[in-house]
């Protein structure tokens, strides 16, 4: 019996080492990295308010910051298009999401942790994280180096200096950054720029990416822990750039912190110099490779229905086809081409799945200028949609019903919210990757469809 | 804190009819200040095709359009030689068009004895395999082509070329404020106007000898505050702006209507364009409709089928000031241009207003206009807007020379030179400090520098990170801003003074201007580039409803 996962961010990764653990078969198809290669490496499980898109510190400044627990307990009372209501359910369970949420935070943490990329946070304390542009970010779990950066646990914040670096400017930030901890009264956080010296060469090619790579060399590493020996104090933070190594980056946060006595974190990036998500990215493939997945690049072009119990995948330019016996559909949305937005009209490439904004209105079918609203604020259906599932992920086609029994849904693909505004997409990406794997391999251990009478 | 400014003229208006008289009359040393609403340029200038071409379209009508656009195009290829560029034209002709090769082709002739003015190449017959040779995209119904040529200029940029000149010369000029009042003195006489600075909210009343309401579609609006009516026959136009190139040569198309219409090579983009419909909206929140957007891509997929498949990034629009006329289609309206003097036709004596007119003839016109005010302030310097150069336009810059000595790539260097031509140099000098900041990339998209950014709010008197969409091209390409929209506010923060709060209002104005000019025409890759763009101005930089305007 085997499952294929077509996708290759963390939904879909998620899924597939759920699945490999569990002794199943499997084959993740990515042609590309997934959208989580773009992101900042932040885990977020509970929208900043749910329906409401503003940051849950602003809470802070009425004295009540919630937490992420009880952010996640709103969502019960939430949009019942939202994929938890879905995966959590009505009311039976009240402890479920707290529960399949620590237990895959702690399964996620086991896949990176020999890659060396550690995960930090809970559901029971807020993080608060500085972006590259100085702002504030709260975040529930975040990938390391940018995880140990959270300013509630910091006494002062030390940026780093490198004026050659592309996208880094350490006084813009540090302006930016006073002016945000100052406005949300936070307890008296000094915030200043410091100069280390760098390695020579350093920023031959100022990309961070490049600079991250070239921090991946021991010699490079000892250097600029030399560097920033100075640097340090107690409860410091020292805020660098998006470019602390790929491969190494335990090893060189490590070194660094060992030189300088000072806590050493990475501010929160976005594209084009996302590096945290392309470590992210590099580290979830790593995984899988390890599990034992087998990859395919290819570009899946359609998903077929062999019978109730078999489906069919149409791979490349070529048409090769791969047999499965169930698939997790973890495509994301637009940028990773989960969804597509044609001349004419939005599609779901792969299956003609019909695509529900969080109102429950169709999206597909229409042009996506169409569906845009004035207003860059404004709630956007075109933003908030994707596929309605079943409680077992398993797809509506637009007759109600699942539009196979072996075939679910995971990530962003998962209409019904806005990842940009809630700010949940990987928290979603992850717990329903997850599920969506249990659904499955349920599916394949107990081959019930015919009983079921699904098409 | 109320002050109080005087001058001979005072212009209102900052697009290209409005910084072409204030240079003009600054040149003949008259004492001008010039008033902009907005951004220089931000306007009916903006909204246009950026040519200066000679406007073959007006040949039956409006001869002398033709013969004015082809004589200033001419001047104003040598005053600002770095903001111009060369675009050739290809005119398929398709066998059920209404007039055949034989007849397009006496036009053309007709046309050749203007383009010499404009130092054009007269035009060419091809052949269908000789047209499609050169541009494969072409549909291959045609029948066989002509050649022309014309030139394309960054119009935001030439007005604020004009608008610094006039500085440079000791003109005021004041960015984002607006005309609050006309004052009029006991006779009915409008004497100056209470200005209002838009960011500031501070006010300045202005005493002036004489005031020209060079306002564009907005100059009834400016009339009506000294009670007087100026008709319009406003037409809107809508451009569509692709990713990179469509076509390194321009192509007319034609409308199911019969219009003509053309995409073309345009800086970083090919567009295409444009529409004319009657337009009497809100003048500030000119919405592009899906009709309109349809229209035009109609059009240009009979001249090149594939047009489709190309990525559209986001639309422009804007109105005309068209000269009112009853019964015309919108099309047939003539392109010349008047100027009012509120004195002799009404009851405003001190107020003058323009309408109408073209791009190309821009300087023709201001000159025509400069001429009228100086007359009446007994002013007898001649005009010298066809002879001295604008900033930048003094000599060509070395841009290889620079992009080695300063270790830039070469293309971000020719588009430093582009805008800013002789001054490229002393743009990137400014920006040298010990860490050599001025030489990042900041919106790579374009390319835009530090130093550039630094310059334009050092020396240009710029005022808003989203006014960097039209003075630098920032933020206007695939990623629309979600890649440097932070970076260069933090820049310009440091430059202008900005306190965090400000800096994120800028930001959030930027991405909301954006959204406005992407979403009409939101399909393809672009979707994918806006999920992209929301999750960085939502997601990561925590913009909130609160903040976004």
């Amino acid at each position: 019996m085997s499952a294929v996962v077509v996708g290759g961010g963390l939904a879909g990764a998620a899924a597939a080492l759920a699945l490999a653990e569990a002794g199943a078969e499997v084959v993740q198809v990515a042609a590309a990295p997934g959208a989580t290669a773009l992101s900042a490496g932040v885990v977020d499980v509970a929208s900043a308010s749910p329906g409401i898109a503003t940051l849950p510190w602003r809470d802070a400044l009425r004295g009540s910051p919630l937490l992420p627990r009880e952010r996640l307990a709103l969502h019960r009372r939430g949009a019942p298009s939202h994929p938890y209501a879905q995966l959590f359910g009505a009311g039976d369970d009240p402890a479920l999401p707290e529960r399949e949420i620590e237990t895959g935070m702690a399964r996620l943490a086991r896949w990176l942790e020999p890659g060396g990329l550690a995960l930090g946070g809970s559901l029971g304390a807020n993080r608060l994280l500085a972006t590259v542009a100085g702002t504030l970010r709260v975040a529930d779990f975040a990938v390391a180096p940018a995880a140990r950066g959270d300013l509630l646990e910091a006494q002062d914040v030390a940026v780093i200096d490198a004026p050659a670096l592309e996208g880094w400017d350490a006084r813009a930030l540090a302006r930016t950054l006073a002016h945000e901890i100052d406005a949300l009264g936070l307890a008296k956080l000094p915030v200043s720029v410091v100069h280390p010296a760098f390695p020579p060469g350093l920023f031959a090619d100022p990309s961070p990416v490049r600079v991250a790579a070239r921090l991946d060399a021991s010699g490079a590493r000892a250097a600029l822990a030399t560097g920033v020996s100075a640097l340090g104090a107690r409860g410091r933070v020292l805020l660098f750039p998006p470019c602390l190594g790929i491969e190494r980056s335990a090893e060189l946060v490590h070194a660094l912190e060992t030189a300088s006595g000072a806590r050493v974190a990475e501010a929160l990036s976005f594209p084009p110099h996302a590096v945290a998500g392309f470590r992210f990215q590099r580290a979830l493939d790593a995984a899988v490779e390890r599990a034992g997945v087998r990859r395919v690049r290819e570009r899946v072009r359609r998903v077929l229905a062999v019978d109730v119990d078999a489906l069919s995948l149409v791979l490349g330019d070529g048409g090769e086809r791969l047999a499965a016996d169930a698939v997790v559909l973890a495509v994301g949305r637009f940028v990773s081409g989960g969804v597509e937005a044609g001349r004419d009209a939005v599609n779901e490439p792969l299956l003609g799945l019909p695509l529900y904004d969080a109102d429950g209105r169709r999206i597909d079918g229409i042009p996506a200028r169409r569906s845009a609203r004035k207003g860059y604020g404004n709630e956007q259906p075109l933003f908030s949609a994707g596929v309605r599932t079943d409680r077992r992920l398993r797809p509506l086609a637009s007759n109600g019903r699942p539009q196979h029994a072996r075939l679910f849904a995971a990530g962003d693909l998962l209409g019904g919210f806005d990842p940009a505004r809630e700010r949940t997409g990987l928290g979603v990406a992850l717990v329903s990757g997850l599920r969506g794997a249990r659904a499955a391999l349920e599916s394949l251990r107990a081959p019930q469809a015919r009983a079921e009478g699904m098409p | 804190m109320t002050r109080w400014l005087r001058a001979r003229v005072l212009v209102i208006g900052g697009g290209i009819n409005g910084t072409g008289i204030a240079r003009d009359l600054a040149l003949r040393g008259v004492d001008v200040l010039l008033v902009e609403r907005r951004e220089l340029g931000s306007g009916t200038s903006w909204a246009s095709s950026g040519m200066i071409h000679g406007g073959l379209r007006y040949l039956q009508k409006d001869p002398q359009v033709t013969e004015h656009s082809c004589i200033d195009s001419g001047a104003i290829q040598r005053i600002a030689p770095h903001l111009v560029f060369r675009i050739p034209f290809l005119m398929p002709v398709f066998s059920d068009d209404p007039l055949g090769p034989e007849l397009v082709e006496i036009g053309l002739e007709m046309y050749d004895r203007y383009v010499s003015l404009k130092n054009g190449h007269p035009h060419t017959r091809l052949t269908r395999a000789q047209a499609l040779a050169l541009e494969p995209a072409l549909s291959d119904a045609i029948e066989c082509a002509f050649t022309l040529d014309e030139w394309g200029v960054d119009a935001a940029r030439l007005c604020a070329a004009n608008a610094l000149d006039a500085a440079d010369r000791g003109a005021h000029v004041l960015t984002h404020t607006e005309v609050v009042e006309l004052l009029r003195d006991a006779t009915g006489r409008v004497t100056g106007a209470r200005l209002r600075d838009r960011i500031r909210g501070d006010e300045t009343f202005v005493e002036a000898e004489l005031v020209m309401n060079a306002t564009g579609p907005w100059v009834p609006q400016l009339a009506a505050l000294a009670g007087e009516e100026v008709r319009l026959r406003p037409g809107k136009g809508i451009h569509l702006v692709f990713e990179r190139r469509v076509s390194n040569i321009a192509i007319y198309a034609r409308g199911v209507d019969g219009r003509d219409m053309f995409t073309f090579p345009h800086e970083q983009n090919s567009m295409a364009g444009t529409t004319d419909d009657d337009y009497y909206g809100d003048l500030d929140r000119i919405d592009v409709t899906e009709d309109e957007v349809a229209y035009v891509l109609q059009a240009m997929e009979r001249s090149i089928p594939s047009i489709q498949q190309h990525r559209v990034l986001h639309a422009i629009s804007g109105v005309r000031p068209t000269l009112f006329g009853f019964g015309a289609y919108e099309d047939e309206l003539s392109r010349d241009y008047e100027i009012v003097d509120h004195g002799a036709f009404g009851a405003a004596p001190g107020l003058y207003s323009m309408t109408g007119g073209k791009l190309a003839a821009y300087r023709l016109m201001a000159e025509d206009a400069a001429n009228r005010l100086c007359a009446v302030l007994g002013v007898d310097a001649p005009c010298r807007t066809a002879e001295l150069p604008l900033p930048g336009g003094e000599a060509p810059a070395d841009l290889l020379a620079l992009a080695k000595r300063f270790r830039i790539a070469p293309p971000a260097v020719a588009r430093l030179g582009f805008r800013h031509g002789a001054r490229a140099r002393s743009v990137l000098e400014a920006g040298e400090d010990a860490h050599a900041r001025g030489r990042r990339v900041v919106c790579a998209c374009e390319p835009v520098l530090d130093a550039e950014l630094r310059h334009v709010a050092r020396a240009e008197g710029l005022r808003k990170l989203n006014d960097c969409t039209l003075r630098v091209r920032l933020g206007v390409g695939a990623c629309q801003g979600a890649a440097c929209a932070a970076s260069a506010a933090g820049v310009l923060a440091e430059e202008l003074g900005w306190d965090a709060p400000r800096t994120v209002r800028e930001v959030a104005e930027l991405a909301a201007s954006r959204w406005r000019a992407v979403a009409p025409v939101l399909s393809g890759a672009q979707v994918g580039a806006m999920e992209l763009h929301r999750h960085v101005n939502f997601g990561m930089l925590g913009l909130t409803e609160e903040i976004l305007p």
